[in-house]
């Protein structure tokens, strides 16, 4: 099982918080890919300039790793504070 | 020594000021930045800002920027304080205080802190205008350049 939490514009887009979902395992742009494939407004939702990085149990990841079974993924919008 | 604040109350300058005198040994420079809410942005009048974060994990991101600071400078004291939630125009939303012993280190680690905190600090800023409109904020990619430059310094 994984654990994904939507952040900021994300969420407002996707109209979802968090949902848990079933995962064996396997790499961040895999998941980006299966989420993308669910309907147009996913797939233009996740577009690759509309999620800027993703955390993986609480740490920020910059490249495309692998995400174990029974995580907790979020999803971050190009960041914008200052 | 550093200090990292995520509030959603406003924070008085001098306060601020007084404890990084307090906290640094032998001072010469202390540079304070403050970032405000603007009252308009491109002539549409703005009402408020609405900041949301990422709770515990913006914390370890600043933490990192700072210790990358301290590595590049010698620094005597850092803090930065960062508001959240619904901030109104003319509002105080961010301060990043650096001290040394001389004025360049702080001036330039001030900078480099900043630069990082717009580009990957997880903050997210929503523009909430006068007329009642609302709109999530963009990525600039002059901030993004701004940090990158660093990079090749």
């Amino acid at each position: 099982m994984l654990k994904i939490i939507y952040m900021a514009k994300l969420k407002e887009q996707l109209s979802i918080a968090e949902e848990t979902i079933e995962w064996p395992g396997g790499t961040r742009d895999e998941l980006i890919q299966l989420l993308r494939s669910r309907n147009q407004l996913w797939h233009e939702t996740l577009a690759p300039e509309n999620v800027y990085k993703i955390a993986i149990n609480n740490s920020i990841v910059h490249q495309n790793a692998h995400i174990p079974e029974n995580a907790e993924v979020a999803l971050l919008p190009p960041v914008t504070g200052g | 020594m550093y200090a990292i604040s995520i509030q959603s109350t406003d924070f008085n300058l001098e306060t601020e000021e007084q404890l990084a005198e307090q906290s640094s040994s032998n001072c010469g420079a202390l540079v304070s930045f403050v970032g405000k809410v603007r009252g308009k942005d491109h002539e549409q009048l703005l009402s408020h800002l609405y900041l949301e974060h990422f709770p515990g994990v913006t914390e370890q991101e600043i933490e990192k920027i700072i210790l990358t600071a301290q590595q590049k400078w010698p620094l005597q004291y850092v803090k930065v304080i960062h508001r959240i939630g619904e901030i109104k125009t003319g509002e105080k939303i961010v301060l990043v205080l650096t001290a040394s012993e001389h004025r360049k280190d702080a001036y330039q680690a001030n900078e480099f802190i900043m630069d990082y905190l717009k580009t990957e600090a997880p903050f997210w800023k929503k523009e909430c205008f006068a007329n009642g409109d609302a709109h999530w904020v963009d990525m600039k990619k002059s901030d993004l350049d701004h940090t990158q430059r660093w990079n090749q310094a």
